[in-house]
């Protein structure tokens, strides 16, 4: 194929792969234990990091890093000690995220700075950079998901009776949280801020329609992800369209595909 | 079972006092259950009930008072705390989860293997054990959603029983399940009892739970009064848990029904009926 022939192409091809490896992966976990809005929350809050970034001089990654772990521990912390309802802690965070980042904005004026491309993503413009941090974060995800397999099993399935048998269940949920941030923030390269959440939510609740078995799920899932992003990203390049937002189309085809295969058995 | 390094007080709670901000949840409780007990908690909604066995399991922490679990603080358990079989609310498990039955018993060995570890012989024997004793084995491959509600309950029960626990305490676990099942697991918890298990349930269900558990305490934010079954329903003190609005109907010794009176002609029909 001669699209393979370009860099560029090549890097988003990969991007593609390892970040709907990694957000299908996360997204079992977000998905069943009803962390669904969380995720939108912690990568609208990545908003505000970016711009800060841009305004020290560094890194916008790290600064959104920063940005999404605070966020959605705040939210975690806030919520779990009763100040508000989870649902308003999130909204709370990431509307006021939000709106740092574009009050910032104002003084990035006169700088080339392609927010657009945060907001809803452009796969083509990946870094080497980008790919390093990608691969770096995949690595810590698999890891997690194979050393505690059995401890976030428990957790999202039932919590308060794994604390009651002495699992960690507060740290557990932490570094779920935490890993989610991670993901979220090197895929907003791939699918943007706005559109990640889909990356996150939807493989997997594709997946639930056609397994009833754990382990398949987070299988299924994974390749539902990373098809996506490989089918989105080429049928992009065909068609001169969007590309993170043609790999989050591609994804609720296939979702619509699950749900009817999982009516019909 | 190994019961010799336990005390014979396996639980005991000393002028507890517990409130989520300015509502009173709690107020001077004091309770003890000993090796061998059934004691039943019973009381209305918004009694305390479940407040105070989270107290008990270490998920809350009372602002004045004692607790000892096996003669330690609940948050100071640590291994003693697969010696405590745990049964939530039914309603507190999302049964469209996609794992099956044996899975899900064997969830309960996970805290004692530990990460990065698969279970061995000895968790699957014990997962394989707890599902017989229950008496559902030939269910452990089917998903946790395709069994019925009596079934469920024997499989949360089964996950409870997975360590070889010194007490079994249970919140509300008739909820949901029909009459028929009802019986079945109040055989199936005397069979338990009959072991040796010590059983701390929570219920609403004064009736049934008086012809099965040797004790009972009556909260209503304190405890108003424990004892045996038999003194427990004289003197109008389930009158004075549930208030004056609720009626009872005496079959025996024990009385049957608790409705409120704007429902207890229907009731009490109903009970004629079936008589």
């Amino acid at each position: 194929m001669e699209i393979l022939q370009y860099a560029f192409m090549q890097r988003a091809l990969l991007a593609g792969v390892i970040t709907g490896a990694i957000c299908s992966v996360i997204g079992v976990y977000i998905v069943l234990k009803r962390l669904s809005f969380m995720g939108a929350g912690i990568s609208h809050s990545a908003f505000g990091g970016v711009t800060l970034g841009y305004i020290l001089g560094v890194d916008p990654i790290i600064t959104a890093v920063l940005f999404c772990v605070f966020s959605a521990l705040g939210i975690s912390m806030i919520s779990r000690k009763k100040i508000v309802q989870e649902d308003a802690a999130i909204g709370i965070f990431y509307s006021a995220s939000m709106g740092f980042g574009v009050f910032l904005i104002g003084f990035l004026r006169g700088y080339n700075v392609d927010f657009f491309g945060y907001l809803f993503g452009n796969i083509l413009s990946v870094t080497t950079k980008d790919l390093l941090y990608m691969s770096i974060v995949l690595g810590i995800v698999i890891f997690f998901i194979f050393y505690y397999y059995k401890e976030f099993l428990c957790l999202v399935l039932d919590d308060e009776s794994s604390a009651v048998a002495g699992m960690p269940v507060v740290f557990l949920n932490h570094l779920l949280i935490g890993l989610a941030a991670l993901t979220i923030v090197v895929s907003l390269r791939v699918v943007g801020i706005i559109l990640v959440s889909a990356l996150i939510v939807i493989p997997a609740a594709a997946a639930r329609y056609v397994t009833e078995n754990f382990k398949t799920l987070l299988g299924l899932s994974t390749l539902i992800g990373v098809s996506s992003c490989l089918i989105g990203l080429l049928l992009s390049y065909f068609l001169d369209t969007p590309s993170g937002a043609t790999i989050v189309l591609t994804a609720t085809g296939i979702f619509g595909i699950s749900w009817l295969l999982g009516k019909k058995s | 079972m190994n019961t010799a390094i336990l005390p014979r007080t396996l639980i005991e709670m000393d002028k507890v006092y517990f409130s989520y901000g300015h509502l009173d949840v709690l107020e001077n409780v004091t309770l003890t259950v000993n090796q061998g007990d059934f004691l039943a908690l019973i009381g209305p909604n918004g009694s305390g009930k479940t407040t105070l066995i989270k107290i008990i399991l270490g998920l809350l922490f009372p602002q004045q008072g004692t607790v000892l679990v096996f003669g330690k603080k609940p948050s100071q358990l640590n291994s003693l705390r697969s010696r405590i079989g745990y049964v939530p609310q039914n309603n507190t498990i999302d049964f469209h989860f996609p794992i099956n039955v044996y899975d899900f018993v064997m969830t309960g060995r996970y805290p004692l293997i530990g990460p990065g570890r698969r279970p061995g012989r000895k968790d699957k024997e014990a997962a394989h054990n707890a599902l017989e004793q229950v008496n559902i084995e030939p269910l452990g491959s089917m998903q946790i959603g395709k069994i019925s509600g009596g079934q469920r309950q024997k499989m949360l029960i089964a996950r409870a029983l997975v360590n070889d626990p010194s007490i079994l305490i249970l919140d509300e676990p008739t909820t949901a399940v029909d009459v028929q099942s009802s019986e079945n697991f109040y055989e199936l918890l005397m069979k338990l009892r009959s072991r040796g298990i010590t059983i701390l349930m929570v219920s609403h269900d004064v009736g049934v739970v008086a012809q099965y558990a040797d004790r009972i305490a009556c909260i209503n934010k304190q405890v108003i009064i424990h004892g045996r079954p038999e003194e427990i329903v004289s003197a109008g003190n389930l009158e004075k848990m549930y208030g004056r609005e609720a009626a009872f109907f005496h079959h025996g010794v024990v009385p049957h029904i608790v409705v409120s009176r704007d429902h207890a002609h229907d009731a009490f029909s109903q009970g004629n009926k079936q008589d």
